[in-house]
C-alpha cells in the first residue's frame, strides 16, 4: 500500500475526529466563498493574477536581476542559494557574522523545506517559531499539517496538555482565549530577547527591491523590528513585477486562504533601519527544474494561500501528516514529483480528479490536470507498486480491443458469482476495502441492448 | 560557477515563451458617502472599532473612559496633545516600548474594501510602535479613502520608503480549533477615529 493510503488508515481509525477535521476545512472553504463572492470582479482578478504570474515565469531571470539590483541599492545584501544546504549555510553564516544565538522565526514554508530549524538547532542556536500555530507544532516536534493553519489537526485539549507542560499553564485548561494569551506573553519574552529574526516572503517587487510578509497575529513583525538583523528567505518565484501587481495579489491572497477581506497585517520591507542589516535570499532548490517541465511549470505561480487544501475531499479526510511533505494537499502532490518521483510517487494519486482544486485556485493552477499527468510519467517511470501496475496493464489489454472487453466482461460476471468472498477481497484488492460490489448482473449492458432495441 | 550564475542559467534554458504583461482593468470609484460606509462596515468585519472624531468629545476624557486600565499613552500625531499622553519622538531603543498600553498613529489611506489603513514608517518614532502596544488608535482623514488595494497602490509611492504597513484591525489568530482570539503577539484593540 501506498505510504499515502497507510497513514491515511491511521488519521480516518478515529471516525469522530475525521468528522471534525473535515468540517474545520470546510468551514474555511465556505468562508472563502463568501469572501470571493462579495468581489463582482473576482474571475477577472483571478485570471489577472494568473497572466502576472505567467509573464513572471517567462521572465524569472530579467525580474531576479533587476529585484537584486534594486535591493542591493536600497541597502539590502542579496544572496543566491542553489538548493536547501546553501540556503541553511548562508543563513548560518549571517547569524554567525552577527553573533546572534537567539532567532524569532514567523511562517515560511521555504525553511521548512530546507529543514533550517534542524540544520541551527545543531549548531546550537535557539529558533523560535512565533506564529502561534507554529509554535505549537514547534512545541510537539511535529511538521506543519497545513501551509496556512500548521496545527488545525490538533484538539484544543491537546494544546491546553501541552502548554500546560511546557508554559505552565493550568492543567486541564483549554479555552483558546487563555492558551492565545498564555502564548503570546511566552512570545513576547522571546521578542524581547532576541538577536535575528527569519522571515518567508510573499511577494518580492522586482520594482522596488523590496519584499512583503503576510500576518495575522503580527509576529514577523515583532521579530523584525526588534532584532538587529532580518533575513528573509524566499523561494525565486515569490518575485512579481511592478509595486502596482501587489494590489491585484494582496486581494486574492486573504480571501483565498481564510475567507478575511486582507492579512491583518501587510508588511513592506524595503530598508534596514539605520544601524541594523537586512538580507534576502533567494533559493532554487529544484525550482529552475520545474521551470523546464513544460507540463509542470505552472505549479510555481502557486502564492501558498491553501485553498485546494481546504476544498480537497482527501486532504480533508486523510490530514496534511499523511502526504508526507512540507506542502500537503493537491499543490504539494503535484510539486513532490519534481523532486523526487520514486519517493512522492503515490501522491498525484491521492486524489478523486474532482478538479476543486483548480476551481477554487486564486492564479489558476490546473491541479487536477497535473494530478493526471504525473500519474502517467509516474507509470512511464516504472514507479507504480505492483498491484497497480499489473492491474493496469490488464485493463489496458482489456479496453484495447472491443470483442475482447465483452469476453473479459462475460468471464467477470460469471466468476464475481462463484468465487469465494475471500478470493474476490483478497488482499491485492484495495478498492474492495470497505467498499462492496454491486450485485452482478446477468448480462452487460450491450446485451441487453441488443436484444431490447427493437 | 557561484549559485547566481548556476540560477539564472538554468532559468534561461527552461523558462517558457515570453508572455505579454497585463494590463490593470479600470473600476468605477464609488462615490465618498460610500466609500466611507464600506470603510466602516468593513473594519468591523476585521474586528476593528471606528469613531468620528467630532463626535467622541475630548480626547482625554475618551482615553480615560476607553482605557481605564492604561497607564501610558502615546502620540505621534502632533495634533493630539491632551493631558496624560505624552509624544512620542524617534527612539532607537524598543525597550522604552514595551510598557506603552495605548498608542496613537496618524495612517495616510484608508481601503473601504477592506478596512485597511497605510501606516508610512515617517511619523513612526519606531517600526514595532504599531506592533507593541497592547491597544492602537489610527487616526485617519475622512477624504482619505479610496475603493480598493488597486488604487491603494496607485495612490502610494514606495519612492524613499524603507518600511511600510497596511493594517486591518487589531493582531488575532484562530491557530486553535478555529476558534478567533484577538491579541495574538500585536495590538489587542484596533480604534480608528475618523476626522475631517
Amino acid at each position: 500500500m501506498s505510504q499515502h493510503a497507510k497513514k491515511a488508515e491511521t488519521f480516518i481509525a478515529n471516525e469522530a475526529r475525521t468528522d471534525w477535521h473535515d468540517a474545520s476545512l470546510w468551514m474555511v472553504r465556505e468562508k472563502r466563498d463568501r469572501a470571493s463572492k462579495s468581489i463582482t470582479e473576482w474571475e477577472a482578478l483571478r485570471q489577472m493574477g494568473s497572466d502576472i504570474k505567467d509573464h513572471v515565469l517567462a521572465n524569472l531571470d530579467t525580474y531576479l536581476v533587476q529585484f537584486e539590483e534594486n535591493a542591493l541599492q536600497n541597502g539590502v545584501q542579496v544572496h543566491w542559494a542553489a538548493d536547501a544546504a546553501e540556503h541553511n549555510a548562508i543563513v548560518q553564516s549571517i547569524l554567525d557574522k552577527h553573533q546572534a544565538r537567539r532567532v524569532v522565526k514567523s511562517k515560511s514554508m521555504l525553511t521548512e523545506e530546507c529543514h533550517l530549524n534542524q540544520h541551527l538547532e545543531k549548531n546550537n542556536i535557539e529558533v523560535i517559531d512565533t506564529d502561534l500555530g507554529e509554535r505549537i507544532i514547534q512545541l510537539l516536534d511535529e511538521p506543519p499539517s497545513h501551509i496556512v493553519m500548521p496545527a488545525i489537526h490538533l484538539k484544543k485539549q491537546e494544546i491546553g496538555d501541552l502548554f500546560h507542560e511546557k508554559l505552565g499553564t493550568e492543567a486541564g485548561a483549554s479555552d483558546p482565549q487563555y492558551l492565545t494569551e498564555a502564548a503570546r506573553q511566552h512570545l513576547r519574552q522571546k521578542f524581547q530577547a532576541c538577536d535575528a529574526a527569519i522571515t518567508g516572503v510573499n511577494f518580492a517587487v522586482a520594482e522596488t527591491g523590496g519584499v512583503v510578509v503576510c500576518t495575522n497575529e503580527g509576529n514577523a513583525d515583532m521579530g523584525v523590528h526588534l532584532a538587529p538583523v532580518q533575513i528573509h528567505c524566499m523561494g525565486i518565484e515569490k518575485i512579481i513585477p511592478r509595486w502596482q501587481d501587489l494590489g491585484v495579489f494582496t486581494r486574492l491572497l486573504a480571501r483565498s486562504a481564510t475567507g478575511q477581506p486582507i492579512t491583518v497585517f501587510t508588511s513592506h520591507y524595503h530598508r534596514p533601519e539605520p544601524g541594523k542589516a537586512m538580507h534576502i535570499i533567494l533559493v532554487d532548490n529544484g525550482r529552475s527544474k520545474q521551470l523546464g517541465r513544460e507540463k509542470f511549470r505552472n505549479s510555481l505561480k502557486c502564492i501558498r494561500c491553501g485553498a485546494c487544501m481546504n476544498t480537497c475531499p482527501i486532504y480533508r479526510r486523510s490530514g496534511g501528516h499523511s502526504y508526507g511533505y512540507t506542502v500537503p494537499g493537491p499543490i504539494g502532490s503535484i510539486l513532490t514529483p519534481g523532486i523526487d518521483l520514486k519517493k512522492y510517487s503515490d501522491l498525484p494519486f491521492a486524489s478523486t480528479l474532482c478538479g476543486s482544486c483548480s476551481d477554487v485556485c486564486p492564479v489558476k493552477i490546473n491541479i487536477h490536470e497535473q494530478l493526471y499527468w504525473w500519474r502517467q510519467e509516474i507509470a512511464k517511470e516504472n514507479a507504480l507498486p505492483a498491484a497497480k501496475r499489473w492491474s493496469m496493464r490488464l485493463a489496458g489489454w482489456t479496453l484495447a480491443k472491443p470483442s475482447r472487453y465483452d469476453r473479459m466482461g462475460k468471464l467477470a460476471r460469471w466468476a464475481l458469482r462463484i468465487l469465494p468472498r475471500f478470493i474476490t477481497y483478497n488482499q491485492m484488492n484495495t478498492w474492495g476495502k470497505g467498499r462492496e460490489l454491486p450485485e452482478i448482473p446477468k448480462q452487460s449492458f450491450k446485451e441487453w441492448y441488443t436484444k431490447n432495441k427493437s | 560557477m557561484n549559485a547566481r550564475t548556476t540560477i539564472l542559467q538554468a532559468i534561461r534554458q527552461n523558462k517558457p515563451e515570453a508572455k505579454e504583461r497585463p494590463s490593470f482593468p479600470q473600476e468605477p470609484t464609488g462615490s465618498r458617502t460610500d466609500l466611507l460606509s464600506t470603510f466602516c462596515s468593513q473594519l468591523l468585519t476585521v474586528g476593528a472599532e471606528w469613531v468620528h472624531e467630532e463626535e467622541m468629545g475630548d480626547w482625554s476624557v475618551f482615553l480615560s473612559n476607553y482605557y481605564k486600565n492604561a497607564h501610558r499613552i502615546v502620540t505621534t500625531v502632533p495634533a493630539i496633545q491632551a493631558a496624560g499622553i505624552d509624544m512620542l519622538h524617534e527612539t532607537n531603543e524598543a525597550h522604552d516600548l514595551w510598557d506603552i498600553d495605548v498608542a496613537i498613529v496618524e495612517g495616510t489611506l484608508g481601503v473601504a474594501e477592506n478596512g485597511a489603513i497605510w501606516l508610512p514608517e515617517d511619523p513612526l518614532p519606531h517600526r514595532v510602535l504599531p506592533f507593541i502596544t497592547q491597544h492602537l488608535i489610527i487616526r485617519l482623514h475622512r477624504k482619505n479613502l479610496v475603493a480598493n488595494m488597486h488604487q491603494a497602490y496607485e495612490n502610494l509611492s514606495y519612492e524613499g520608503l524603507g518600511f511600510g504597513l497596511f493594517v486591518a484591525g487589531p493582531s488575532k489568530t484562530a491557530d486553535i480549533e478555529q476558534s478567533l482570539v484577538k491579541g495574538a503577539q500585536g495590538a489587542r484593540t484596533a480604534l480608528v477615529v475618523l476626522y475631517i
